[in-house]
């Protein structure tokens, strides 16, 4: 990942761009979350406890609600023998639908009909640290976790940010209640503007929705 | 339902109907009838455009009732497409009025001489055939338009387009919707050439006139529809997922997993998943004013449908399922969703099935013939499959044909049949069930994930990591006892999670018919329909060698993976082996 280790060292080579919108478009950012975004955490430790501790996730939500995981695109089963270390892809989804949905749950009963793909248990001996991870967001847990993500803040490739900002219809903009890109107030409008987001590879992302 | 409505096609004065008893076949439905039906009325060493082949018509054993989800179809034969038994399967509305009016089937014999094209009304008063040429080549939408202006507005339909009046093998039956729209096909399997072989371009149903189905035990068969539809509501997958994002919303999954299969099966992930995911199409729907939640029968309370309007806020198409999406899309490297809206618009209206026709654009893709990302060339094959142009007629004609004429190698088909949207070398449980169904490759063949704790289709232990062959056969088993009864398979998501919806279920029919169903009578119910379709094949020349995958997905690892099927011959042999 460009400028992960810049991200991780706090060396300012991304953009700082915080949002203050309605609450109902929060939702606009699924294609955000659905595609992928990087987090900066504390990794090295298995895919629950960084749920749970790291994420902050009520441990019934983690074992009820995310009910199938992919890490490096394999589907986990086991939350503790799945380390999210630096530089994984960690995909998180709940129930899906299908044989295949069915196939992939974490601990499903049909989980041996993609036994080549599954994640398996591995020894972790690194330690844990500060890294940069790549998160996505499926389906119904996008309404749950992305505002979350948004809060703590994510990382997305600049390009990107202006292309999604370019799709936004006008009530996107009007929604926006406060926008300030480097510390500064910007009109929200703006940010449809190409090179409106600067030179930097990444955006920092931080998004509230409005009291 | 307690009757069967035999149509001949080829009788010397014209086409002669005539209700007989449903006899030795009671206790059957949908799958289960047709399938009966096929295996003891037809020659299997026939062809299946002539007069010797049958299309079976076949509501299942619910529907018609006010059971909740039982609104689902069979249409059976002897397949142009994989020359074996064939069951394809739809929901809309004609399986409930078909019922209602009494009918455990309609069965399509012989051939008519000449090339007349006929429709069929058939409502309380009886049935009538006649000619009406003015019909030949219309699209679905035209033809049910024509059936509206003729008979009103209280009618379901079943049609052909012009893939089935030219008798191609990738040809529909199409149903219409709550909206009237032939949105809903019976679309794998070519049974739509088999109808334009016996002449008939549509089946007018109109149940005005007439009641629901009543069931023995009034009382016990609302309170087991009530703990049903309980039981899907609360259940996440068929009260949430389904509902906000339909089928499609397994794109990312799939793509994840690495088991999405992308030009042409060639990897397991594609670039633009996120341009074509469920979550991005619902968003759309409701942005242009289309529907994300929609009930393709008036029964279904999963709402898995939706409206798919264009940028200008007009009809375009009903929502494309996962599969089309993929078909059009993934497979064929396409990332836009209008252009595949489009595309599904144009097989739904020419009659033709979607993932033959993903799959076989793909194939034509990789033979070179138009450019894999290439939407506009892709959209113009379609179009070329209505016009009848030489080119067209191979399309039309499915992907194992289009593979041959252009000598591609990478054919994804079993059994002569496109591959649904699951990369079995990913999913390899799922390779088992595509090589060894009697259906060809098939996605919903083994797709009933009944709960384990009721054993419905067997006994896998959990914690022995049994595997794939007795995965695959349970599977196979449960669904073909799910699809005789006309219930929506989707109703398994919540029955693998919730054993009382199962319970459900069975209090439902046994309350229905008054009988006293078991678990065990719901897995012999399956194997003894596995059983005739099996036997059926076998008598039609089949051998354990149409159980195969192509070699490719043997010696051909799949990115990001790089994994092959790994399955051994001696093991699907095994699959079926009561």
């Amino acid at each position: 990942m460009e400028d992960a280790e810049a991200i991780v060292a706090g060396d300012g080579r991304w953009a700082e761009l915080s949002l203050v919108v309605e609450r109902d478009l929060l939702a606009r950012f699924y294609r955000i979350f659905q595609g992928g975004f990087l987090i900066k955490a504390r990794v090295g430790t298995g895919v629950g406890r960084f749920l749970r501790e790291r994420l902050g996730l009520p441990p019934q939500y983690v074992a009820e609600r995310i009910s199938t995981i992919f890490l490096d695109g394999k589907p986990v089963d086991d939350l503790d023998a799945a380390t999210v270390t630096e530089g994984s892809t960690l995909a998180l989804s709940s129930a899906m639908p299908g044989l295949v949905g069915a196939t992939m749950r974490r601990q499903g009963f049909y989980a041996s009909l993609r036994n080549t793909i599954t994640h398996k248990q591995e020894e972790w001996h690194g330690e844990e640290k500060e890294g940069l991870l790549q998160v996505k967001v499926f389906n119904l847990l996008m309404a749950d976790l992305g505002p979350l993500f948004l809060e703590r803040g994510i990382y997305v490739p600049s390009g990107e940010l202006e292309l999604f900002f370019a799709a936004e219809p006008d009530r996107f903009f009007d929604g926006i209640k406060g926008a300030a890109l480097d510390g500064r107030s910007v009109q929200p409008s703006s940010l449809r503007r190409a090179g409106t987001i600067g030179g930097c590879g990444w955006t920092h992302l931080r998004a509230c929705a409005s009291p | 339902m307690d009757k069967i409505l035999r149509i001949d096609m080829g009788a010397a004065e014209g086409p002669k109907a005539i209700e007989a008893p449903i006899g030795d076949y009671a206790g059957l439905g949908g799958r289960g009838l047709t399938s009966a039906i096929v295996s003891k009325e037809v020659p299997p060493s026939c062809h299946p455009l002539s007069g010797s082949n049958k299309l079976v018509i076949a509501p299942g054993l619910l529907s018609g009732t006010i059971a909740a989800m039982s609104g689902r179809l069979s249409v059976g034969c002897k397949s142009p497409l994989t020359g074996g038994i064939k069951e394809a399967n739809a929901g809309g509305e004609p399986a409930a009025m078909l019922a209602r009016l009494g009918y455990a089937a309609i069965v399509l014999e012989g051939k008519p001489k000449g090339d007349d094209l006929y429709k069929i009304l058939i409502n309380k008063d009886g049935v009538t055939c006649s000619i009406d040429n003015s019909l030949k080549m219309l699209g679905n939408y035209a033809t049910v338009e024509r059936m509206k202006k003729e008979y009103g507005d209280n009618i379901a339909c079943l049609s052909i387009g012009p893939a089935g009046e030219m008798k191609l093998a990738a040809a529909s039956v199409a149903c219409t919707d709550t909206e009237l729209r032939p949105t809903r096909h019976a679309g794998r399997g070519g049974v739509g050439a088999v109808m334009g072989a016996k002449g008939v371009k549509a089946i007018v149903l109109d149940d005005r006139g007439v009641s629901a189905r009543p069931p023995k035990d009034p009382a016990k068969f609302g309170e087991a529809n009530r703990a049903f539809v309980e039981g899907l509501r609360k259940n996440a997958v068929t009260g949430q997922a389904l509902p906000a994002y339909g089928t499609n919303v397994l794109a990312n999954i799939l793509n994840e997993a690495g088991g999405y299969p992308t030009y042409n099966f060639s990897q397991g992930t594609f670039k633009g998943v996120s341009r074509i995911s469920g979550e991005t199409e619902a968003a759309l729907e409701t942005e242009r004013g289309g529907l994300a939640s929609h009930a393709c029968n008036r029964g279904c309370v999963i709402r898995c449908s939706g409206i798919y309007n264009d940028k200008d806020g007009h009809y375009l198409s009903k929502q494309p399922e996962y599969e089309t999406v993929w078909a059009h899309g993934a497979d064929c490297g396409i990332d836009d969703l209008d252009k595949i809206a489009m595309m599904d618009f144009l097989d739904d209206d020419i009659g033709l099935d979607t993932i033959e026709m993903g799959v076989t654009i793909g194939v034509a893709m990789d033979a070179g013939l138009l450019r894999f990302g290439d939407a506009d060339a892709a959209i113009d094959l379609i179009k070329d499959v209505r016009r009848g142009t030489p080119l067209g007629r191979i399309i039309g004609s499915g992907a194992a044909v289009t593979g041959k004429v252009f000598g591609v190698e990478r054919v994804p088909v079993v059994k002569g049949q496109g591959m649904p949207a699951y990369d079995p070398r990913a999913v390899q449980g799922i390779g088992v069930t595509y090589a060894t169904s009697p259906m060809g490759a098939d996605h919903t063949a083994g797709y009933a994930v009944t709960a384990n704790i009721l054993k419905v289709g067997g006994f896998v232990d959990p914690l022995k990591g049994e595997g794939q062959i007795e995965l695959s056969r349970n599977l196979q088993v449960a669904t073909a006892a799910i699809d005789s009864t006309g219930m929506c398979l989707f109703i398994a998501f919540a029955i693998l999670d919730q054993p009382e919806t199962f319970q459900a279920l069975l209090d439902m029919l046994n309350a229905f018919y008054g009988a006293g169903m078991t678990a065990e009578d719901v897995t012999a119910l399956g194997k003894r329909i596995l059983t005739m379709e099996r036997d059926f094949n076998i008598r039609a020349g089949f051998s354990k060698e149409q159980d195969r995958l192509p070699m490719f997905f043997k010696t051909q690892p799949v990115p990001p993976h790089n994994v092959t099927f790994g399955v051994s011959d001696e093991e699907l042999d095994r699959v079926f082996n009561w």
